[in-house]
This record gives C-alpha cells, sequence and structure tokens, in this order.
C-alpha cells in the first residue's frame, strides 16, 4: 500500500470507518440531526486526524509498547483542545451547538485506530494522507447521516425549510432511536453497493 | 432520595448508550457473546465510578484554583488511563482467575467514550462529589444493561433470515433504534438533576 | 529499570509539551474569547429589543440606545424614548438548563411584566435538542407575552398571553427557560427594580 491514491480511497469507501470498521459511533450518532452539525464534527475530527497521525509518524519508534495509548491519547487531547478553543474564539455558535461533544473527539475510535495501526509505522506522508482519506470517510458518512435525518425530521438542510410546510417533522428522526435506523440502513446500503469480501 | 433518583435516572431515562450514544464501539464489537457482554458491562461500570471519583476532585481542587480549566481534556485522559493501568495490574496480581476472564476487556475501555463523557458531564451538570459517583455507578449499571439486552436479543438472532448486506453490524443497530424506542418510554420518569 | 525510567520520560515530556502549548494558545484566544463574549452581550440587547445594527457600528448604537447601570451587582440596561420616558428594561438571566448553565438576555416593558424579547447568550444543551433554544422560531414566541402569575412553557401553548410552546423532544430544556424566566424576574422584582428604584429610572 504505498499508492497515495490508493491509501486514500481505502478510508474514504472500501475501509469507511463508520460503515466498514464500526468505529467513531458516539460522535457519528450523537451530533448528526442537523447538517450544520455533522459538517462542522467533520472538520474538527479531519484537522485533530491529519495532525495527530503526523505527529505521531514522527514519533515512531521512541515510544516504548507499555505508554503508546497514554501518549497518544496525550498528542489527541491536546489537538482537541485546540479545536475547542478556536471553535470558542471564532465559532461560538458552532461550539454552542455541538457541546461536551467536541472533548470525545478524544475518545475518537477511529484516531487512536488509525494511530496505533498506520501512523506509527508508516511515513509522516503516508500517515497524513491516510489520516485524510480516514477523516474524509468519516465525514461522508456524518454529512450522509446528517441529511437524512434533518430532512425527515426538521424538513429542512441547513436550517433552510425544503419539503415545504406541509411536511410533518418525523420527530423520532431528531430522538436517539433515528440514529441508530438511520446508521442500520445506511450501512445496509452501502454494504449492498460494495459486498463485505468473505474472509 | 436525590440519590436514588440520579441512580435510577442514569440507569433507565438517561442511559448513556440509549440516550447520548456514548460507548458504542465495544458495544457493537463486544455484544456478539453474552459471556463477553458481561465482561464488558462489569469492567466498564468499575473503570466509571473510580475514574469519576478521582477526576472530581481534580477537577476542582487542581484545575478550578489555578484558573487551568483548559486542561481537563488531558487531565481526565491521563487519570482513565492511568486507572486502567493501574486495575490491569492489581487484577493480574491479585485475582488471576478474574484476569483471564475480564483482562482482556480492560486495555478497551481507555478509548470508551462513554468513561470520558460521564466525567465530562459531571463537571458540566456541576454534581457534588458524591452525586457524581452515584451518576457514574448508575451510568455503568445502565451501560451494562444495554449491552446486555443488546447480546441477548444478538444470540437469539443467529437463527434469523437477515439479508447478507444487513448482517452483524447493520442489523445490531437497527436493534439498538427499537431499543431506544422502549427506553424513550422511560423518559420523564425521573429526573437527572 | 532503565525501561520504566524512559516510559515515565517520555510521558512527562509529552504532557509537559502539550501543557506548555496550551498554555500558550489559552493566552493568545483568551482576549479574543473575552471580546467576543462582550460582543455578543451588545448584539443580544440590541436584538432582544429588535434594533438593527451593522457590525462596525455595534458599540455606537448600543450606547445611543441604552442607558446601562450596575444595580445590586447587576448591570442593567434602561431604554427611554426621545422625551426621556422610560421604554423598557432589560438585563441577564441565568440558571440551570438540562445539561449545563444557561444565561439569556430578557427585555421588558417598564410593567416588568411583558417580555419583548429574549436571546440566549450561553448553553451547554444536548446539539439538535435543548440546543434549538436558540432556535428564532422558539425566542420569537416570548414576545409579547406576559410573565402573569408567571410564563409557563407548555405543550400545546394556544393563544394564551402567558404560555408558549416547548421544543419537541426537549421537555427539560423548555422546562428550564421556563423556570429562570420565572425565578429572575420575580427575584430582580423584589430586591432590585423595586417599585422606588423604577420610580427613580422612570424619566432620564
Amino acid at each position: 500500500m504505498n499508492n497515495t491514491k490508493d491509501i486514500f480511497t481505502a478510508g474514504l469507501w472500501e475501509d469507511n470507518p463508520v460503515f466498514r470498521q464500526m468505529l467513531g459511533l458516539c460522535i457519528t450518532l450523537a451530533i448528526t440531526n442537523k447538517v450544520a452539525n455533522g459538517l462542522t464534527m467533520g472538520v474538527a475530527v479531519f484537522f485533530v486526524l491529519t495532525a495527530s497521525s503526523f505527529i505521531v509518524s514522527l514519533l515512531g519508534d521512541s515510544v516504548p509498547r507499555r505508554v503508546r495509548i497514554p501518549v497518544f491519547m496525550l498528542v489527541i487531547a491536546t489537538f482537541v483542545t485546540l479545536v475547542y478553543m478556536f471553535l470558542r474564539a471564532f465559532f461560538m455558535p458552532l461550539s454552542q451547538a455541538l457541546g461536551a461533544y467536541v472533548g470525545l473527539i478524544i475518545t475518537n475510535c477511529v484516531i487512536l485506530g488509525r494511530l496505533e495501526s498506520f501512523s506509527s509505522e508508516n511515513t509522516p506522508w503516508d500517515s497524513v494522507v491516510d489520516a485524510a482519506g480516514v477523516a474524509s470517510g468519516f465525514g461522508l458518512a456524518l454529512i450522509a447521516m446528517s441529511v437524512v435525518r434533518e430532512l425527515l425530521g426538521f424538513g429542512s438542510l441547513f436550517g433552510v425549510q425544503v419539503l415545504g410546510s406541509g411536511w410533518t417533522p418525523w420527530v423520532s428522526m431528531i430522538l436517539a432511536p433515528g440514529g441508530f435506523l438511520v446508521l442500520g440502513l445506511l450501512i445496509w446500503v452501502q454494504r449492498a453497493i460494495s459486498p463485505v469480501e468473505e474472509g | 432520595m436525590r440519590y436514588i433518583s440520579v441512580l435510577i435516572a442514569a440507569i433507565f431515562a438517561h442511559n448513556i448508550a440509549l440516550r447520548y450514544f456514548l460507548g458504542w464501539c465495544p458495544l457493537v464489537s463486544q455484544s456478539k457473546k453474552l459471556s463477553s457482554a458481561w465482561g464488558m458491562g462489569v469492567a466498564v461500570t468499575l473503570v466509571m465510578t473510580i475514574t469519576s471519583a478521582v477526576n472530581w476532585p481534580v477537577y476542582n481542587y487542581l484545575l478550578v484554583p489555578y484558573g487551568l480549566e483548559y486542561l481537563q481534556y488531558i487531565a481526565f485522559i491521563i487519570v482513565i488511563a492511568s486507572t486502567v493501568q493501574v486495575l490491569e495490574m492489581v487484577i493480574e496480581r491479585f485475582f488471576p482467575s478474574l484476569y483471564t476472564t475480564m483482562g482482556v476487556f480492560l486495555p478497551l475501555i481507555t478509548v470508551n467514550c462513554a468513561i470520558l463523557g460521564v466525567s465530562l458531564f459531571m463537571i458540566l451538570r456541576d454534581y457534588t462529589l458524591l452525586t457524581g459517583i452515584v451518576f457514574a455507578l448508575g451510568s455503568g449499571i445502565g451501560w451494562s444493561v444495554a449491552i446486555v439486552s443488546l447480546a441477548s436479543i444478538r444470540e437469539k438472532l443467529r437463527f434469523a433470515d437477515v439479508p447478507k448486506p444487513l448482517q452483524g453490524p447493520g442489523i445490531t443497530m437497527l436493534i439498538a433504534g427499537i431499543m431506544a424506542f422502549a427506553f424513550l418510554g422511560f423518559s420523564g420518569m425521573v429526573g437527572i438533576k | 529499570m532503565k525501561k520504566e525510567i524512559w516510559m515515565v520520560v517520555i510521558l512527562v515530556l509529552v504532557a509537559t509539551v502539550s501543557s506548555g502549548v496550551l498554555g500558550f494558545v489559552n493566552v493568545t484566544t483568551r482576549p479574543i474569547i473575552k471580546r467576543n463574549e462582550v460582543r455578543k452581550l451588545r448584539e443580544s440587547v440590541l436584538e432582544s429589543v429588535n434594533v438593527q445594527f451593522e457590525a462596525d457600528n455595534l458599540v455606537n448604537k448600543f450606547e445611543s440606545e441604552f442607558r446601562a447601570e450596575e444595580l445590586g451587582g447587576k448591570d442593567i440596561y434602561f431604554r427611554y424614548d426621545d422625551e426621556g420616558n422610560l421604554t423598557g428594561v432589560t438585563f441577564e438571566i441565568s440558571g440551570s438548563g438540562f445539561q449545563g448553565p444557561i444565561t439569556a438576555i430578557i427585555s421588558l416593558k417598564p410593567d416588568l411584566e411583558t417580555i419583548v424579547g429574549l436571546e440566549i447568550l450561553d448553553h451547554q444543551e444536548t446539539p439538535g435538542l435543548g440546543a434549538r433554544i436558540t432556535d428564532e422560531d422558539f425566542l420569537r414566541q416570548f414576545n409579547g407575552k406576559i410573565v402573569r402569575p408567571e410564563i409557563l412553557v407548555v405543550t400545546d401553548a394556544g393563544d394564551e398571553e402567558n404560555k408558549v410552546d416547548a421544543i419537541t423532544g426537549a421537555t427539560r430544556t423548555s422546562k428550564a427557560i421556563q423556570g429562570i424566566i420565572n425565578d429572575t424576574l420575580s427575584e430582580v422584582q423584589t430586591n432590585i427594580l423595586t417599585d422606588k428604584v423604577m420610580e427613580r429610572f422612570s424619566h432620564e
């Protein structure tokens, strides 16, 4: 896997973190009832993942095995705190809309998973490409989820009413059950389009 | 009375997994078998209660007095990672039989967002130390209820004819959706405050 | 043993570097966050009485529309018409929401019962559910409502003058808003804006 394009598209689709690897589900389920929230979270995760991948690939072998996870978590937590401060300073309404879930990016297993299995053993360039692909795949899932849920739950997209006033909002779509059901159905669609290989 | 209502609320009406979507990665991967679901549930409850009992004083006595609230994510993650490490060593040393059944679940817990989530919610909601611990205990039990029920349903599902692309994670999410509907029925029963 | 020491050294090193970076960024962003808070407060105060403003005349507009007074440790913004008669009172209200503290700005007519406008300053409610208290559709409902005997946020408000519709799926946050308005208002009326104080400020 040295081809830049292959590394990128694997994360985006065939090994999509949400639909294929079932990682980062807390965030995927929790903040996707509005497209604007899904998009912000996607960008935040993209930044944290690529930045921490880069740092971890530089650290490489110098981190002893037993403290690897704590060290990786520290790197991630640092970037997440940076994102939190940045949102607070420049995009207050978005920071308010995401609430405590910004902090939960730290325990997004997508990020730790990539650092553990890829960045710590590859060159900085490959790591950043891999991170960008996986983060884009994550963002894709967030946006797909939030488009379905906002459209059915509010009748709107990006807060703009599109389904007309005659539309009766499906309240359960914006509540917890809607998140699970939409994710289940999207996994079905994704795996129907490109089936999981027997292994 | 207040503690009992927080406990019940955290288990049912405000179930950390089915209302706040926390801790789902292990919920999907560890709910294939009932026995591993139990192990994971116990381990999460234990770590959750201990870490919030440590994180509360760390936040209120170490960070707040010096205006270092912005270090809360880092502080909490260090506490969680080291608690898990210490717990693993203690269990390995003194309860070897328990270690063989539960040990494998412990490292997974550092990245369980429910653990960090409970500590963050506890600070946000301005709980006292004792309420925070009760809330963490309740959330742990609530999480265990979710994973054990999910595993029981999935074990029964082995004999069902599920379309191939929907097998595994897909159908698990649909079950979770129906469970979440059921848990919505608890809302309004007791408050979290 | 050497390995253990190396482990600890690495951990401490990483923790120190990251705390240093965060400390630095915190120092640089804090004034910006502070400035945003002040601007947000002024914008919300102006929006709560429905005064139009541009980004560059915010400060002027704010100072020409309102007279700020600190009474009982609370900033109160008085508004007068051209003849110098008091037309409205604005102040901050706060209390605990469902997830965390909620702060808001409320504008009232001089009777201290009729709501002119409500704006949310800060909150920590659940994304997409309780967080919708910042939606215009929810906030606009309060305009013209009368807090007598108290405001009620209910499922089906109808046309009653002291009731507004709650947010679907966020009953607790809605009830929290109801409590914050009623509690702060009665507190402010009895302790800060008493009849005597209102008399003093009724003409400029």
